[in-house]
């Protein structure tokens, strides 16, 4: 019999979880909502700093296919977020999310994209760098696109309005 | 914020877990439609595709949609993959190579001439999928099958595949892979092979079959490929175009599972792993009616019989050359 045989998903999902909490990169935590399913975790994501969601904390799902890490998680914040890459519903929409040939928002080809390499811990640290660096040649908030590209005043202040709202201010 | 985590898995949990988990197996695989929806937002296109090739749609007037939670996306997906792999087995039985032909009945006659042809020499052939892993796959299974039928008769070709694939994992490390990425697969590609020792062919046909440890092997083996290309760009960046890096390349068209394979991908394969394969080109090309056979050597001396792929565009399987073609080399 195989000793590895069973879900590979669980056990990746397993180490990963280990990993992040043994050496959990700076401004990320994460780990499964309960013990009995590993295939929905809940992360915490602080604001990076000189960056209008400073001092924000936000809330996020990721949730595991069956057949992690061959396909990759959907990651929605559960708080609300203005920003030029997720969707209004919270989904996060950045090319380490994406297969390569699932071009939902034309990616450069030259942009990170999801394979079995990658990792939560990857894909946290890439949310991180989107909050610092929007990228407006994929637009998932259309509005937050036009704000963040014409007046960049206006766009801070709608962000740390939102930030105050997660903090519960 | 309820943010509770549960507590720390230690070794022995996890094993634990691991051995006594009921998940279903998941027909996973890598279709790349399905990827695609799969990793596409919510709410948007993906919703719809999912309802209509279930047979569920829900979607009321124009412009709604039905709401449905990731969950309950992503269960539709592996039931649109399920469907699937009950049409076609990841690798299938062997047949005789003359039932390729009735494939052809009513169509091209260069390819019923170029089959007939091929029978002169090769008897059977064995069907990968294609789901953009038939390569890899086609060639895993066509070593381990040469292996485990040689155990008893040379038994050194098992301890050289062994040790191979032991020398691999040290080609990831170099190639700069987290052992996090690839010890999942190296170590299910490892323990299938050792388990040829006591299997059946239907045994060894039972494991390709499973989706679990068939697409850990492609997975192995696509990281193979890739850490051999990584470790040796000098050689293979100047065939790469529109000057992509050999790091971009590898991202986009070998680590990714359903990334169709190319020329490179033989080449690296064949190399890192020392064995060699014939590619029988089954093409419509009416120019000539003998198929034409491409050779894939390693650079170290040749131990055993080329592993023969039939190609036809966009998609490898297996072929068996007639044993009498094989006399004095195996």
């Amino acid at each position: 019999m195989h000793k590895t045989m069973g879900p590979t998903a669980l056990r990746r999902l397993m180490t990963e979880y280990r990993e992040l909490t043994l050496h959990a990169p700076e401004g990320i935590t994460a780990g499964p909502t309960t013990e009995e399913n590993f295939f929905e975790w809940e992360a915490l994501i602080e604001g990076p700093q000189d960056t209008p969601y400073e001092g924000g904390i936000f809330p996020a799902t990721l949730t595991f296919p069956k057949d992690y890490p061959l396909s990759p998680p959907v990651m929605k914040f559960t708080c609300e977020m203005f920003h030029p890459n997720i969707y209004q519903d919270g989904t996060v929409c950045i090319s380490i999310l994406h297969a390569p040939g699932d071009d939902p928002n034309m990616y450069e080809s030259s942009s990170e994209r999801w394979s079995p390499v990658q990792s939560v811990e990857k894909i946290l640290l890439s949310v991180l760098s989107m909050l610092a660096e929007p990228n407006d040649e994929s637009g998932a908030n259309i509005e937050a696109c036009k704000v963040w590209r014409s007046d960049r005043k206006d766009f801070d202040q709608i962000v740390r309005s939102t930030v105050r709202k997660t903090l519960g201010l | 914020m309820n943010f509770t985590p549960p507590p720390i898995p230690t070794d022995a949990p996890i094993l634990a877990a691991t051995t006594t988990a009921t998940t279903t197996s998941s027909h996973a695989h890598a279709d790349p439609t399905v990827a695609a929806a799969v990793a596409q937002p919510v709410g948007a296109v993906p919703t719809i595709v999912a309802a209509e090739t279930m047979g569920t749609a829900t979607t009321g007037a124009q412009g709604q949609e039905p709401q449905l939670t990731d969950e309950q996306i992503l269960t539709q997906m592996q039931a649109i993959k399920d469907e699937e792999a009950n049409l076609h087995p990841l690798v299938d039985r062997s047949v005789d190579l003359l039932e390729l032909a009735q494939e052809y009945e009513n169509g091209s006659e260069t390819f019923k001439t170029k089959i007939q042809n091929l029978s002169d020499t090769h008897d059977r052939m064995r069907r990968s999928r294609g789901d953009g892993n038939c390569f890899y796959r086609a060639f895993a299974f066509a070593w381990f099958e040469r292996v485990m039928l040689a155990i008893k008769s040379k038994p050194e070709l098992h301890a050289t595949a062994v040790r191979t694939i032991e020398e691999t994992k040290d080609l990831l490390l170099a190639a700069q892979f987290e052992l996090l990425a690839f010890e999942d697969f190296y170590q299910v590609t490892l323990e299938t092979l050792q388990n040829l020792v006591h299997y059946t062919s239907d045994e060894l046909l039972t494991a390709f079959q499973n989706d679990e440890i068939s697409n850990s092997i492609v997975m192995h083996f696509r990281l193979v490929a890739s850490a051999f290309l990584k470790t040796h760009q000098d050689e293979y960046a100047p065939f790469l175009e529109f000057g992509q890096t050999m790091d971009e390349f590898c991202s986009m068209h070998v680590e990714a599972m359903g990334r169709e394979s190319e020329e490179m991908m033989l080449i690296a394969l064949t190399k890192a792993t020392h064995i060699s394969i014939e590619v029988a080109y089954l093409s419509g090309n009416q120019s000539a009616v003998e198929v034409n056979f491409l050779p894939f050597l390693p650079d170290t001396a040749v131990y055993m019989p080329p592993l023969v792929l039939l190609y036809r565009p966009g998609h490898y399987d297996i072929l068996y050359r007639k044993s009498h073609c094989l006399e004095g080399v195996i």
